[in-house]
């Protein structure tokens, strides 16, 4: 059922004391954090966060409730809220783009969305093409071919509002994608980066699968994609990288097998676990 | 499954429909005037020439001084009413927004109750327009300034700019706030003044004359113009402002010109022809109804629906009770309201609330 690309993990240079800068394994920098802090009040919601991520490489964001994985993702978005540091996509300050620039390279999808106006699924589809001056042949083709990817081309001419929670995700996830392509073959655009927040969390095992794989699909032509989730075992499967945050602070950043053990998970999470080798991947499973 | 209309086939519809309503609003009223009549009569309008037969003389300046006006400014003011309505129902995201959500309505209002019991009408007739007009237009704008400015400064301190919601609850003390002015006006005044201000706040078309035409030409064509501008920038905000501005929108931008245009657009309607209620709520949600809520093919069609709808309701309000007349608002609500009811009574799945 789970899917996943072994190889591209297994040819990279192991990191150095568990806190690597994916960025520096492999050249080009999608998206920079640096010195990242967000303060409100007297509360440091995130404090010293420094997190590249490399073209083309899906790194999980994984921390228990609270952690502020949703404020880095909005710091990540570009979002005006930083106390300090600084943000850069594809080595612009993100702050300086202009919105329709920005969004020609990067698509976010927040945890909770509420539209309330009849839209069919197609059109909200659609809605991922504007940022694009592409053309109406090009978009239908790009829309047709997510929704079909993520199976929501049987309701296409279906209301938004009547959906079901993980349609309606399917839908939303179909249109951030979509955002991001340039060909109806699924071909993604060279400079394009995704920012998820929790994109599972309503979908089915199928679905959580279909979804995964294309992700990794995207970001073996060059997506680069930054996901929080909140299951320790889909992010070994398919993330290349994965970064752990705690209270603010990221705890540790690095490939799959050096982030995911069970000392950290005790200091992170506050539960015993034990991680063994998944049999048939080898990736690390967490079992309780 | 999506039983709805192809939006296409709804503006089509509309611009086939527009020149048979302008025609019947023309040809209706207590002089009933024939369609050979008129099209006898229309190149002389057209050279501002009297024709030299008597009685053809008279339609002539019926047509030219009463009707002509008259329907225009009918056109103009439903257009922006409901052009306005669809543009704030999808700004703030919410089904019972409509034009007077940001004071403009309310401030109008005020604003005439004040030039009718302060000033007085016959003091300083600006170019030729009653105290009342722009005391309304005045208020209009000043309130819907307000609550822009109200709602910008309590958001600075978060990353919003102006948070639509503040901008809605502002809206809401600022319209109890100027009820409540008028309420104190309306106390101190004699029998008279109470009169004009109860009529004006139903609202008429039968003020309408060569001056006002030409006011409403100047702001609220251009106005209807620059909305439409928007109506591709409108579909994205109504996933969430965030997500707009993730899709490239520049919201804060776009919530500026469209409170700016609204305002002024809302404000010469109300001050020209009064409170006409229902249009700019109901004909945006039938529209939306029919042909689903991407602004692309809604906004035009609301100008074009709102539009047409206040012409005939004007036109019927002339012969109802010829040859007195019926108050318009009273004929938009008797026409639109069980036409929106019946819609959403088979259209369950709209529920926007």
């Amino acid at each position: 059922m789970i899917a996943f690309d072994q190889k591209s993990t297994l040819d990279k240079m192991p990191a150095e004391r568990g806190v690597a800068r994916p960025g520096e394994l492999n050249g080009e920098v999608a998206l920079s954090l640096t010195d990242v802090a967000v303060t409100r009040g007297r509360t440091n919601l995130l404090t010293d966060i420094n997190l590249d991520l490399a073209r083309g490489q899906m790194t999980a964001l994984l921390g228990p409730n609270g952690a502020g994985k949703t404020t880095l993702l909005n710091c990540a978005a570009g979002k005006n809220i930083l106390s300090s540091g600084s943000v850069t996509l594809n080595r612009q300050a993100i702050h300086r783009l202009r919105p329709l620039e920005r969004a020609r390279q990067m698509a976010v999808l927040p945890q909770q969305l509420s539209l309330n106006f009849p839209f069919s699924v197609e059109e909200v589809v659609t809605l991922g093409r504007y940022p694009h001056a592409s053309g109406h042949e090009l978009d239908k083709g790009i829309v047709t071919a997510v929704m079909k990817v993520l199976q929501v081309d049987s309701f296409a001419q279906r209301t938004y509002t009547t959906l079901s929670g993980g349609e309606k995700q399917r839908v939303q996830l179909a249109r951030t994608i979509s955002q991001l392509l340039v060909s109806s073959e699924l071909a993604v655009s060279q400079d394009a980066v995704l920012l998820l927040d929790e994109p599972v969390a309503a979908l089915d095992m199928p679905h959580q699968a279909i979804l995964m794989d294309l992700l990794t699909k995207l970001c073996r032509q060059g997506l680069t994609v930054l996901v929080v989730l909140h299951d320790i075992n889909l992010a070994a499967a398919y993330a290349d990288n994965v970064a752990l945050l705690n209270n603010g602070v990221l705890q540790s950043v690095g490939e799959v097998s050096e982030v995911i053990n069970e000392l950290l998970i005790k200091q992170v999470y506050g539960i015993e676990v034990s991680v063994i080798d998944h049999p048939l991947t080898g990736k690390p499973l967490v079992i309780r | 499954m999506l039983s709805r209309f192809q939006a296409k086939t709804i503006y089509l519809l509309l611009i086939a429909f527009t020149p048979v309503g302008l025609l019947i609003s023309v040809c209706v009223g207590p002089v009933a005037i024939s369609f050979a009549q008129f099209l006898s009569v229309i190149p002389h309008v057209a050279q501002f020439s009297p024709p030299d037969d008597i009685s053809m003389a008279g339609i002539y300046s019926i047509v030219t001084d009463i009707r002509l006006p008259r329907t225009a400014m009918a056109w103009l003011v439903g257009a922006s009413l409901a052009m306005s309505g669809a543009a704030m129902q999808g700004l703030f995201r919410n089904p019972l927004a409509d034009p007077s959500i940001i004071g403009v309505t309310s401030g109008a209002s005020l604003g005439a109750s004040i030039a009718i019991v302060l000033v007085g009408d016959s003091l300083l007739p600006l170019a030729g327009l009653s105290t009342l007009v722009i005391g309304a237009f005045i208020g209009g704008i000043l309130a819907a300034f307000l609550v822009y400015r109200l709602a910008t400064g309590s958001a600075e301190t978060s990353t919003n700019g102006t948070s639509v919601a503040t901008m809605l609850l502002v809206g809401i003390a600022i319209t109890a706030l100027a009820g409540a002015g008028n309420s104190l006006l309306a106390y101190f005044s004699d029998n008279d003044m109470l009169r004009r201000i109860s009529l004006w706040n139903m609202g008429g078309l039968d003020v309408a004359n060569g001056l006002r035409v030409k006011v409403a030409v100047l702001i609220i064509a251009p106005t209807l113009l620059a909305l439409m501008y928007f109506r591709r920038s409108l579909d994205a905000p109504l996933l969430g402002e965030p997500e707009a501005r993730y899709l490239g929108v520049d919201v804060q931008r776009v919530k500026v010109y469209l409170v700016l245009l609204v305002s002024i657009g809302v404000a010469a309607s109300v001050a020209l022809a009064g409170v006409i209620g229902f249009v700019g709520l109901v004909v945006p949600h039938i529209l939306r109804l029919l042909m689903g809520p991407s602004h692309n093919y809604l906004l035009p069609c609301a100008a074009m629906g709102g539009g047409l709808l206040l012409v005939l309701a004007d036109s019927l309000a002339r012969v109802v009770v010829s040859p007195a007349e019926m108050p318009v608002g009273v004929i938009t609500a008797l026409l639109g309201a069980p036409l929106f009811i019946s819609l959403l009574r088979h259209r369950r799945e709209y529920g926007m609330l």
